[in-house]
């Protein structure tokens, strides 16, 4: 029942199911593959804001029991997650990667908590973001700033930069994350990982610390397509205790994974998705649509007239509805938040009535542009950002032309479309840049339909091998 | 309606007295270059979405969420 522990941590959250299922390792076993790995990088990547050892050891052995006595939990039975720190988990710490909620207990787990639990899974521990969620860099002043695997000077993205590093440095098989403007996708892209934003509505936001209230969205995040959708079929479906949730069918999302994408209609939007970005990930987003023509699939040019505009309304929606939420501890705690959120926080306040509604008008007209190019093509491929890891510590970025650009705007450039829209998006490794920072590509699909996202992604990475690769900076 | 926005220290504090928001002028000077940015965006669409042919666009969103509130 032992296998080399290093091959243990390479395997994915996939294959390590399948072993503790045929009884080829233990649960135990799993879980110290990913505290020995978290002993040995979180001082470095602070990818983690809490890890539960003991806890996990002790749940890996109650498992071990049970697969011995032929019991299993679930379909994620005695494999280990990990956890944003915004999503609630009873009566353990649950900060924000905040100081306002650094003393706070939740009293019962987050639905998506509960949900991975009951499936069997294991948490490990909760990541590091950017606090309560509200910027793209993870670059923490209460939690330590949070780094990326594959280089340990640039930035893992964020908000969910703790997973995305978490999960590609191998310390965990998955990852929760949470997307209201890009913060699965993007992590997701420069940890050379994999991770989907849901549609609005299909998995429960319960006991997850909001930041805009309409476009907040719980993910996971995983090294290959087949672990995303594996975990998705234990997140998705309605809850009564979110309101927001839909009653939608709830489909085997790895059903088809291996059906691959013949007669799929690609669209892409070359004005806006493929203008403006860094030759290295204009090239690899190229050379993957490249990839799927060969497998069978069609590419064609499509033209969404209202997609400039977008990063106006996300910026607008994205500021207003987190000063709401925060409102009193902004008045009462002024000094508790990081500088970066605080200045967010309060320019939210200042903006007008009528340039947030402006803004929700906005995203009907985009909904109702995307919904009616979804009559001549199945989904749209895009890159997921524009460049590659910055450096640690950047406020602004160069893209091309030696112009420095502010990082908020321009991160979120390209993952705020499905945001607005409420489509979902799956984030997928797709290359590396001449310094070997991962690339990542966007699959955009209709409301409801991530099976055919996760399809179309799992054919792409039958065909590739960018999702196999492991950070070699720690 | 005017594109530009300009959006100085005074424009911010008179802002947020009237959002109720205690500021000091530090801050003030602070927050004045960037909402100005934010606030020249946000007219500009404002003044796209005006337009006549999209009078019938209603607001996306519809408040549904109860998530977070133990923690308040």
């Amino acid at each position: 029942m032992s296998r080399a522990r290093e091959d243990l941590a390479n395997v994915s959250l996939a294959e390590a199911a399948r072993l503790v299922d045929s009884k080829e390792v233990s649960p135990v076993e799993l879980v110290d593959v990913c505290l020995d790995r978290i002993g040995a990088v979180n001082d470095q990547l602070k990818a983690y804001i809490t890890v539960y050892a003991d806890q996990a050891r002790q749940v890996a052995g109650a498992m071990e029991q049970m697969v011995a006595a032929g019991h299993r939990l679930g379909p994620l039975h005695g494999v280990p997650v990990a956890l944003k720190d915004n999503i609630a988990l009873g009566g353990l710490r649950t900060t924000a990667g905040s100081k306002v909620l650094a003393d706070w207990i939740p009293e019962e787990d987050a639905t998506v908590a509960a949900r991975l639990k009951s499936a069997g899974a294991i948490i490990i521990g909760k990541t590091n973001m950017h606090e309560f969620a509200w910027g793209g860099t993870t670059d923490n002043p209460h939690y330590g700033t949070c780094r990326n695997p594959w280089d340990t000077a640039r930035f893992p993205a964020g908000s969910s930069g703790g997973s995305g590093a978490a999960v590609a440095a191998r310390t965990c098989y998955g990852a929760l994350g949470t997307d209201t403007g890009g913060s699965i996708r993007l992590p997701s892209a420069v940890n050379g990982i994999t991770g989907i934003r849901p549609t609005i509505g299909r998995v429960s936001n319960h006991g997850v610390i909001p930041l805009a209230w309409s476009m907040d969205t719980v993910g996971p995040m995983a090294r290959t397509v087949d672990d995303c959708a594996l975990m998705f079929n234990v997140l998705a479906g309605h809850d009564p205790k979110d309101d927001g949730s839909q009653l939608e069918p709830v489909p085997d999302y790895a059903a088809d994974l291996g059906a691959g994408v013949g007669r799929v209609r690609i669209g892409v939007v070359p004005d806006y998705f493929f203008h403006h970005l860094q030759p290295a990930v204009h090239d690899a987003v190229k050379r993957a649509l490249a990839t799927f023509t060969d497998l069978g699939a069609t590419v064609s040019d499509v033209r969404i007239d209202n997609i400039h505009g977008n990063i106006s309304a996300q910026l607008t929606i994205e500021s207003c509805e987190p000063s709401t939420y925060h409102q009193r501890w902004l008045r009462e705690r002024p000094t508790d938040y990081g500088e970066d959120v605080r200045r967010l926080l309060e320019i939210g306040e200042l903006m007008l009535a009528t340039h947030y509604l402006q803004a929700q008008r906005y995203r009907t007209l985009l909904r109702q542009e995307f919904m009616a190019a979804f009559r001549s093509v199945d989904v749209f491929v895009c890159p997921t950002l524009p460049f590659t890891a910055t450096p640690v510590g950047a406020t602004t970025v160069v893209i091309e032309d030696g112009m420095p650009e502010d990082m908020l705007s321009a991160i979120m450039q390209f993952t705020g479309v499905p945001s607005l829209t409420g489509l979902p998006s799956l984030a997928v490794p797709c290359g590396f840049d001449p310094n070997g920072l991962p690339i990542g590509m966007q699959i955009i699909g209709r409301p409801f339909e991530e099976a055919t996202l996760f399809r179309i992604g799992a054919a792409f990475q039958r065909a590739t091998d960018f999702h196999t690769r492991a950070p070699s900076a720690i | 309606m005017d594109n530009d926005a300009a959006v100085r220290d005074t424009t911010v504090r008179v802002l947020a007295e009237v959002a109720g928001l205690p500021l000091s002028d530090e801050r003030a000077m602070l927050l004045a270059p960037q909402l100005e940015v934010w606030v020249t965006l946000a007219n500009e669409l404002s003044r796209k979405m005006s337009a006549s042919h999209h009078s019938t666009l209603v607001p996306i969103t519809i408040f549904a969420h109860r998530s977070g509130g133990g923690a308040r």
